[in-house]
């Protein structure tokens, strides 16, 4: 039996994915190219910060010290944590709700763990660098609307299968990028669903604790919270010293071979309510951690079951690395960096189709070549400015997109601007690795810093060959 | 051992894109037997990805690898063109909207956002609480589906030639939910 859409549903669907589109386009385009850049957000951490000592060792005794000698200077503090090495992250941090250091391998505290340009991609990604509420409302919304998108450009697609491997490239400009778009989407759909779902989750969650708590809980948002994340444990006064080190080596004997302690949390230290959680590692589920709750002297009390628990216990607490790409080494984050290049891509392509079907042109072609090409230069610069001078750098990051907009506008002229904005992106990525390697020699060319250092001349190169192309092209 | 089975679980789908590309592509009568065998392959190669990598991780090799199988598929045969000459467009400048326009477009953000989102949290809610299960599960399955629910209500809210309709419907079910909810 052959699947037939009417013409009429292709006709309303299209304009309903076009108007869509246009609502999101450049919101979409930002939480898409940070959302990429994101997926390796540890790797750009380490890259930050090269001089932090790196292991892998995991000292119960020495974690336990360190603890005390970095609390004693703190004020008091709701949570703290011990955020131990994990995969992707070999290193030792210990955080207050006011300040956090690094370990070194000797049990001394090292430097601080700042690292404000990785938070300007992320904080991007996750808020838009608005209010941290309202942005992650805003940024959940775009994941029910990428929902939207998907199901419109499903329906608005006669032919589907036929077309599913067809591509015309370099003829007329529409066709190429409608050919683009719709290739892209059509083939990425589970990965674009699954973006899409995940994403609203994290901001759609506070709303619908607030619905569900005035349903089911009478309004006690606490009770949503305690029964879909666990309950808080029964305490009696704490009594003894606190025992991090029993409890990390507890959870080694208790958690599955293979099993491994990546944060350890200190809920309301010092007080009656004190008590110990050891988040653990399990390499072969998506889950972020299983959660291993002991009392302040290091009495287990419980196991809150997102391993093994309920299974919306154990999906929800799946969420973040699926959506992150962080689970199973390497090869899955390159496999979500193109992954989520590719959905880049489809939102730029489906403003330029848009563009191109309105057969003249305006200041809306010149402003959305700025924008696009000037966010890439405005990722380098900023952490040319952020990590190599120490500038805070939020506002040399939209500046940038701004001027490029602008200027843009002044040269009126989209494919000479595009070759301008990737020419400066070039420069200033290759400005960015060489400057790293001058400010911090050696540690430049190890681990991660070599990697990403590697990934900035390749990326520049990649942008000067397509710069090299269009010209030839023109 | 498991990067042996995880690369015959990646061929194995790619042998399925291929049945898919030939028989998409062929002229009437198209091979049927071969567009099967290709879905067949796919469903194979998620078996083989069960062998290699734990299941909740050879599901998601089994949705994504395909996209960049077949993104190299279609860039192997892509039809490369002249390059088409830049015809001059009809330069404009700036203008404003016009104002009905303007608030047309307002009535559907209003529809598309906001009533879309309130209406499809209660009905998620509501239709995932009639579900037999632990209340942590109706939960979690309830702000999964919201996205999808609000999605495509939003993409009905844009399509439907009659404006009314969806933001009618949406307001009634969503007070449905609401007083299932809370009364």
């Amino acid at each position: 039996m052959a699947f037939k859409l009417s013409p009429a549903l292709v006709k309303n669907s299209l304009a309903s994915h076009s108007w869509l589109g246009l609502l999101t386009g450049a919101l979409m385009y930002w939480v898409c190219l940070s959302g990429t850049l994101s997926v390796l957000y540890q790797e750009f951490e380490r890259w930050e910060t090269p001089a932090v000592a790196e292991f892998t060792e995991i000292n119960p005794e020495g974690i336990e010290r360190a603890y005390h000698t970095f609390m004693e200077d703190q004020e008091a503090t709701e949570h703290a944590y011990v955020l131990l090495p994990r995969p992707g992250m070999p290193r030792t941090l210990l955080m207050s709700d006011h300040s956090s250091r690094t370990l070194n391998p000797d049990g001394s505290l090292g430097e601080s763990a700042a690292h404000p340009w990785t938070h300007l991609l992320t904080d991007l990604h996750l808020y838009l660098h608005l209010p941290t509420s309202w942005g992650m409302i805003l940024v959940s919304a775009l994941g029910a609307m990428l929902c939207a998108l998907i199901i419109s450009g499903l329906l608005s697609h006669p032919r589907l299968f036929k077309d599913a491997f067809h591509f015309r490239r370099k003829g007329n400009a529409r066709l190429e990028q409608t050919d683009l778009h719709n290739r892209l989407s059509v083939w990425g759909a589970p990965f674009h669903i699954m973006i899409a779902v995940t994403g609203a989750f994290f901001g759609l969650a506070s709303l619908f604790s607030w619905v569900a708590a005035e349903a089911f809980f009478e309004g006690d948002t606490d009770a949503v919270v305690e029964e879909v994340y666990g309950g808080h444990p029964e305490l009696e006064p704490s009594k003894g010293p606190l025992a991090i080190a029993r409890s990390v080596q507890q959870t080694l004997a208790m958690a599955p071979e293979g099993a491994r302690p990546i944060y350890v949390t200190i809920e309301h230290p010092d007080t009656d309510e004190e008590h110990i959680i050891v988040g653990t590692h399990y390499p072969d589920r998506l889950i972020y951690a299983e959660q291993f709750l002991f009392s302040g002297e290091g009495e287990f009390l419980n196991k809150v079951g997102f391993s093994d628990g309920e299974p919306g216990r154990q999906a929800i607490f799946s969420v973040y690395r699926l959506h992150f790409g962080h689970f199973g080494g390497i090869g899955v984050k390159l496999l979500y960096l193109l992954l989520g290049l590719a959905l880049t891509v489809i939102a730029v392509s489906g403003i330029n189709i848009w563009l191109a079907k309105r057969k003249h042109r305006d200041y809306l072609n010149n402003l959305w070549v700025g924008l696009v090409w000037g966010t890439p230069l405005a990722f380098a610069l900023s952490a040319i400015t952020q990590v190599l001078i120490g500038w805070p750098s939020v506002a040399i990051f939209w500046g940038t997109i701004v001027v490029a907009m602008g200027g843009a506008q002044w040269l009126d002229r989209e494919a000479l601007s595009r070759r301008w904005l990737q020419w400066l992106t070039v420069a200033c990525l290759l400005l960015l690795a060489l400057g790293h390697l001058l400010v911090f020699g050696a540690q430049a060319l190890a681990g991660a810093a070599l990697w990403i250092n590697i990934g900035l001349v390749l990326v520049a190169a990649a942008l000067a060959l397509i710069a090299l192309r269009s010209f030839r092209r023109q | 051992m498991s990067w042996i089975i995880g690369t015959a679980a990646t061929l194995t789908s790619l042998a399925g894109l291929g049945g898919l590309l030939y028989s998409w592509r062929a002229r009437p009568p198209k091979p049927v037997a071969l567009r099967s065998l290709g879905w067949a392959l796919l469903v194979a190669a998620l078996g083989l990805w069960l062998l290699a990598q734990p299941a909740e991780f050879a599901v998601t090799f089994a949705l994504f690898v395909p996209a960049l199988l077949a993104w190299g598929l279609i860039l192997h045969r892509a039809q490369v063109r002249q390059p088409a000459r830049d015809t001059k467009l009809e330069q404009r400048g700036f203008r404003w909207p016009a104002l009905a326009a303007l608030a047309r477009q307002l009535w559907l953000l209003l529809v598309s956002v906001p009533l879309a989102a309130v209406a499809s949290a209660l009905v998620s809610l509501a239709v995932t609480d009639w579900l037999p299960w632990e209340r942590v599960n109706t939960l979690v399955l309830g702000v999964l589906f919201a996205p999808v629910l609000w999605g495509a209500a939003s993409y009905w809210a844009c399509a439907d030639p009659k404006r009314w309709r969806p933001a009618l419907t949406l307001l009634i079910v969503g007070l449905l939910a609401a007083a299932y909810l809370f009364l």
